[in-house]
């Protein structure tokens, strides 16, 4: 976060690999996690997201790299020599234990009188907004609150670090979203720093203070939601996040490139050199049709092809006018009614140079 | 070894926890381990009797057929577990004796026992205890069925009248066995013997285990007659078995059940106490119960169901020579009537 | 971020990989993994090891070659034995699996009513031990038998019996197998066939077979092993048709010769290795059989093939009742066939051979220790087995040493053990000759399939329970008693229960082994039966099948009553 004050990372890696036989898991990872951040690991299957995580939990060890965890080198440290609560998507509560069980299960453990473990179960289940259920058993709760429950069970030990390993993908839409804020809120009101891997991006988006995007083993780029979202730093960021048009063409100067026969210009300056290869990126979203009177950078006189009714907005492509330049956009309904845009019809544009992003080619991703 | 005594299952329990928990070794009184070819149902009044006259000492029995026990004896030559060998036949103790496995013991009234019924030496190796006699049992009831004439000699055996009706035991497991293949050699000659055999085999159902099954499976009718041994005879037909008893006219086969104290025996005066006890008047009157004569002359048996002065129909027995070729009459007898085919019945 | 990518590769080799450092659960389960190691080489491989280089010694220990072999085979009575075995086993296995599967199908593909009846009574021939259907052959096609007729004059005593008391029992072991393979297959291929207007025999071919071939052929195999090994039914009733089991104890038993007994022993464990080899391989492919989509196949009522297996099902289940009914009757007889006045003469054990009652006693308590010893044993062995952290070249090594036991017949083990623990030398002699040895060589007999079952169990709990309880520094054992443990608590009861009714009912590999104190009561059966005392022979395996049966019952209603309660967590 921008405004993070500069202090020591409460998490360091530095130079993490992993390899299982000729295959390569992580490959030389940095990273730095603040106290009291919420970090999300993104990525596809296979991307090294969840070997980071065994890493830091020492689940599986890295082949070699760093890890310290405030200050203290965990590299080569035992599961239980480290510091950490863990959620994992399958929950993993003990079904025999009930509810109070579970969550007092490392209390006890750790010999605490019996009173105090009563307070601070009831705390927990507090917190996780599941006072009412400590008798039960697991089976007898919905998958949601079994997810709350691990979630308590995680916390109960004070851990400085939080992992959640998918937490929400065995839910169902509606009790995801609604989890999504409640852990968001909660890390917030602990300021517990946290790790979460996701291969959601929309959960990674809502809940993360940064996102790591993660692609073979490598970090593609690290950033706030509004920086990895706005701002994708390669191709594969752009594609993976969002939806996003890939449009061909080749630069005619470092501020401007030939696509297709349009002629956009962006707001950075792109050092590549006259007529190398580019492909410029835009969002379906940051096509503009109302207020563009002014406005003469990239604008275009399209045709509308097939309008695709979504539910909160209409999706459809547009073909430039004197070009072969096709691309997709989302307008609005409150746009597509008082303009009156319908398929067929022909409108004017503007591609906002600001929301451009130019990459050289070739990509790996196609649109 | 952890070894018990009494037959409970407490004490089972109590066994094996020591057993599996510690090394201890038996620190109570004489554990006796004596290997024996004696019946079953035999050793329990021996037993008995034995124990009640020296207390403090226990008999372990290991019990098997004779040539079971004979081979195991043999096979832990190098490192014996038994202390006495007690009711095995004189001529596996001859056997035994020959390996230089067994310790020269007069026991206590040696002079008592009938000469022919020991070991000539003057500490002798082995001493008798009772005699044991070949004898048929024949299935009234089957007999009769099937209209079969009473056998009443060896030589009515080969008949073919009696073809797959008959049972033997296998001589080189049982000491019944053995006894009759030897009277046969010594009756009718080495070749004649043989082709005795040879005739005989074509009537045989089933050569068996033990010496008193045949007995036992012509009393259920399994085979109608059963070449066994007095003793298993007169106890069956005493069980309410429907058999005759028939003792073969040619002369019976006969072997002696003697006792040895092993060279080995970790417990040996024990083992001599036990030696001294089976020379007794009261041991052998226990014997008498079962045979009719007996290493002490003079007390009288009481077989009720056999007919006959058996002390007059026993062959001339030698010992020495059927316990010299013991290994080649065993070997001549697998060869020729061991895994062959199935009779043909 | 990750943009430096340039790393020489001769430098990126040269740096060893981290080690992690090992916690305190770490050191205790590896300790343990390799503790389990050690007494699986103690009481499987070392036994088995022994009795090999001794197939290939002299008398005196000196290093013979194939000598010993060679010998065997210039006994053609012995090698005989070995064509025996072979067809004896083979029609024995063909007849068996015919019928297993028939009945497996009743059970799994009709609606026939007394399903549930049919079941019970299947499972009748495990409870026994092997030498009861003999003696019940005996007294129904012996020369006394009561339906000896049905035979047109052939003799009992010989092939025909060994390969119906086999029958009977191996039945069970096949129909497990063959009623799982059934059991799992995908009613969607028959839905596809019926779609296909498939005539009914064509989907049977086509579709039933097939689904089923893996377990067919795994029960093919099993069955092939079980009556090859098995030496109770040709005991009993072999007569002088002589198998490679009863050879082995004749060789190792009557004539004391230990190493001809070593050279059958080896013999014996090719085909049984073999069979081993191949149902592994069967196993996994039928797994992979089995889709994750798969829908279960409901049958649906056929007034015409209903009928047609009650009525099959209705004889094999009659003919299972009548050979227990026939021992059951023997017993209770005053003497067969003459006076059938019940009594209870058969039943006084301590005059006859074999042991007594004594013996019977030292079967329950042997019989319990293995299940005691036994469950402990093989469900921590498995569970270190499966959640040790790392540690991979061990662990696999222990797990196939847990499962060669599978591979290794009673018979074979037994002599093994004689061999190595009966030497002087060995600084376990101590323990030949006690109850001890009995029962860690029958947990060594049933080890496989205890430790499958247990696998099969760990394996359907949630991975993660390890990893949490790490985190919250929770040691392992304290997981593994209230969690692992509890929740695999049905597995835990099958183990002790399989071992429990098989430690009364074995005979093969303790035979070599039990001392005068310590006789059982399945090899008093033998022994009475040696000497004659049939009657009382089956008295006493009634009253073995009686303890087994009884001892199931009280597991199922515990499974059904008590247990059901104290899992109250399992139901929603």
């Amino acid at each position: 976060m921008d405004s993070m004050p500069t202090t020591e990372p409460y998490l360091r890696i530095r130079n993490l690999s992993k390899k299982f036989g000729a295959f390569t898991a992580l490959n030389t990872v940095d990273l730095d996690i603040m106290p009291g951040e919420f970090v999300s690991f993104l990525g596809p299957s296979g991307c090294g997201k969840t070997t980071l995580l065994r890493a830091i939990s020492g689940l599986d060890v890295q082949t070699t790299g760093t890890i310290h965890q405030g200050g203290r080198n965990i590299s080569t440290l035992p599961v239980a020599q480290r510091d950490f609560g863990i959620v994992f998507q399958s929950y993993a509560l003990f079904p025999n234990l009930t509810i109070k069980d579970n969550v007092a299960y490392g209390l006890v453990s750790a010999g605490t009188p019996r009173t105090e473990v009563d307070k601070r179960v009831k705390e927990l289940l507090e917190l996780v907004g599941l006072p009412e259920q400590a008798g039960k058993y697991p089976a007898q709760l919905s998958g949601g609150q079994q997810q709350r429950v691990a979630l308590a069970r995680a916390l109960a030990l004070s851990p400085g670090l939080l992992l959640l390993d998918e937490p929400l993908s065995a839910l169902d839409a509606r009790v995801r979203a609604r989890l999504r804020g409640e852990i968001r809120d909660l890390q917030q009101r602990l300021k517990l720093t946290t790790i979460m891997v996701t291969h959601d991006q929309e959960e990674a988006l809502t809940m993360s203070d940064r996102i790591v995007v993660m692609s073979n083993g490598r970090i593609e780029q690290v950033g706030t939601p509004d920086e990895i979202y706005g701002r994708p730093a390669t191709a594969f960021v752009a594609d993976f996040v969002g939806k996003m048009n890939f449009l061909e063409g080749r630069l005619v100067t470092s501020k401007r490139a030939n696509v297709r026969g349009a002629v956009l210009d962006f707001g950075e300056e792109v050092q590549l050199g006259e007529g190398a290869a580019v492909t410029v990126c835009l969002r379906p979203e940051d096509v503009v049709v109302r207020d563009i009177g002014e406005h003469s950078d990239n604008r275009l006189s399209v045709q509308v092809g097939v309008m695709e009714f979504i539910g909160n907005h209409f999706a459809t492509t547009l073909h430039a006018s004197g070009t072969s330049l096709n691309f997709s956009a989302d307008f609005s309904i409150n746009a597509v009614r008082d303009l009156g845009i319908s398929s067929g019809a022909t409108i004017e544009v503007v591609l906002p140079p600001k929301r451009l992003r130019v990459f050289a080619q070739p990509r790996s991703a196609t649109a | 070894m952890n070894l018990c005594t009494t037959s409970d299952l407490r004490c089972a329990v109590v066994s094996i926890a020591a057993a599996m928990f510690c090394l201890s070794t038996a620190a109570r009184a004489a554990d006796l381990t004596v290997y024996t070819a004696l019946e079953a149902d035999q050793i329990k009044p021996y037993k008995a009797a034995f124990e009640k006259a020296n207390p403090g000492i226990n008999i372990l029995w290991v019990r098997d057929s004779t040539g079971i026990i004979t081979a195991k004896l043999l096979a832990e030559k190098a490192n014996p577990k038994a202390d006495v060998v007690m009711g095995l036949a004189a001529t596996s103790l001859m056997l035994l004796q020959k390996e230089g496995m067994l310790m020269p013991y007069a026991p206590a009234g040696l002079d008592k026992v009938d000469a022919k019924m020991r070991d000539p030496a003057a500490s002798p190796q082995w001493v008798g205890m009772d005699v044991w006699a070949s004898a048929f049992c024949v299935n009234t009831v089957e007999s009769s069925k099937k209209n079969l004439p009473e056998p009443a000699s060896w030589a009515d055996l080969t008949k073919p009248v009696y073809q797959g009706q008959i049972a033997m035991p296998n001589p080189a497991s049982s000491g019944t066995g053995f006894l009759m293949v030897s009277a046969w050699l010594q009756m009718f000659g080495w070749d004649g013997g043989w082709k005795y055999m040879d005739e005989l085999h074509k009537n045989i159902a089933a050569y068996t285990h033990s010496g008193s099954k045949p007995c036992r499976q012509a009393a259920a009718g399994e085979y109608t007659i059963g070449l066994s041994f007095e003793y298993r005879a007169n106890k069956t037909k005493k069980g309410g078995a429907p058999i005759s008893i028939v003792l073969p006219k040619e002369g019976l086969g006969w072997d002696m059940e003697a006792i040895g104290i092993m060279k080995t025996a970790k417990e040996s005066e024990a083992a001599k106490k036990l030696a001294d006890w089976a020379a007794t008047p009261e041991a052998n009157k226990l014997y008498a119960e079962n045979f009719a004569i007996v290493a002490l002359p003079g007390i009288a048996s009481s077989m009720e169901f056999i007919q006959g002065d058996i002390d007059k129909m026993l062959i001339k027995n030698d010992f020495a020579w059927a316990a010299e070729n013991r290994d080649k009459i065993l070997a001549e007898w697998s060869k020729r009537y061991d895994g062959k085919s199935e009779p043909k019945n | 971020m990750a943009t430096e990518t340039l790393i020489l590769p001769d430098r990126a080799v040269a740096i060893a990989p981290l080690r992690q450092k090992l916690g305190r659960d770490d050191w205790i389960m590896r300790g343990a993994v390799v503790a389990l190691g050690l007494w699986l080489i103690v009481t499987v491989l070392l036994p088995l090891w022994a009795l090999l280089s001794k197939s290939f010694q002299a008398t005196d220990g000196s290093f013979v070659g194939l000598a010993n072999f060679q010998a065997y085979f210039a006994n053609p009575a012995l090698a005989d034995s070995i064509w025996h075995s072979v067809w004896v086993s083979l029609l024995s296995t063909v007849i068996c699996v015919l019928l297993a599967f028939v009945y497996a199908y009743g059970l799994t593909r009709t609606c026939m009513p007394g399903r549930w009846l049919f079941r019970i009574i299947a499972q009748i021939p495990i409870l026994a031990p092997s030498l009861l259907p003999a003696i019940s052959l005996v007294y129904l096609f012996g020369n006394q038998g009561l339906v000896k007729w049905m035979l047109f004059g052939a003799s009992i005593y010989g092939p025909i019996g060994i390969v119906m008391g086999e029958v009977f029992w191996t039945f069970p072991h096949a129909l497990i197998i063959i009623t799982t393979a059934l059991a799992i297959s995908d009613a969607r291929l028959y839905e596809a066939a019926e779609a296909l207007r498939a005539s009914p025999r064509r989907t049977f071919w086509t579709v039933t077979i097939p689904g089923a071939r893996y377990g067919l052929i795994s029960a093919v195999f099993v069955v092939f092993t079980l009556v090859i090994t098995d030496f109770g039914v040709p005991k009993v009733i072999g007569g002088k048709f002589n198998v490679l089991a009863t050879d082995i104890y004749k060789q190792v038993v009557g004539q004391q010769n230990f190493r001809m007994g070593a050279v059958v022993g080896l013999i014996l464990l090719l085909p049984a290795a073999l069979a081993f080899v191949v149902d592994q391989l069967m196993q996994r492919r039928q797994m992979a059989l089995l889709s994750a989509r798969a829908v279960p196949y409901d049958p649906r009522p056929d007034a015409t093939i209903d009928r047609a297996l009650l009525a099959i099902c209705s004889l094999i289940a009659f003919a299972i009742m009548v050979i227990l009914g026939v021992s059951f009757f023997a017993s209770i007889a005053t003497f067969w066939p003459y006076d059938l006045t019940p009594s209870f003469k058969n039943f006084d054990f301590d005059m006859m051979d074999g042991g007594g009652w004594r013996s019977y006693f030292n079967s329950l308590v042997m019989a319990g220790l293995t299940a005691l010893f036994g469950t402990a044993v093989i469900f921590a062995g498995a569970y270190l087995v499966e959640k040790t952290p790392r540690f991979r070249a061990i662990r696999g090594f222990v797990q196939f040493l847990a499962l060669l036991a599978l591979a290794v017949p009673g018979l074979v083990l037994g002599l093994g053990y004689i061999f190595f623990f009966n030497n002087p030398a060995n600084p376990l002699n101590f323990i030949y000759g006690t109850m001890a040895i009995l029962v860690i060589c029958t947990i060594s007999h049933f080890y496989s399939v205890s430790h499958l079952t247990a696998v099969t169990a760990l394996k359907q709990i949630d991975r993660e329970f390890e990893t949490v309880s790490a985190s919250l520094r929770v040691p392992f054992w304290r997981t593994f008693m209230r969690v692992t443990l509890p929740v695999c608590l049905p597995a835990v009861l099958d183990i002790a229960m399989y071992l429990f009714v098989n430690a009364m009912t074995t005979v093969s590999a303790v035979v070599f082994i039990y001392a005068p104190h310590t006789t059982l009561a399945a090899i008093a059966v033998l022994n009475m039966d040696d000497a004659g005392d049939v009657a009382p022979a089956a008295a006493m395996a009634m009253v073995v099948f009686a303890t087994a049966a009884v001892t199931r019952a009280i597991y199922m209603l515990l499974t059904q009553g008590y247990l059901a309660r104290a899992q109250m967590w399992r139901k929603r």
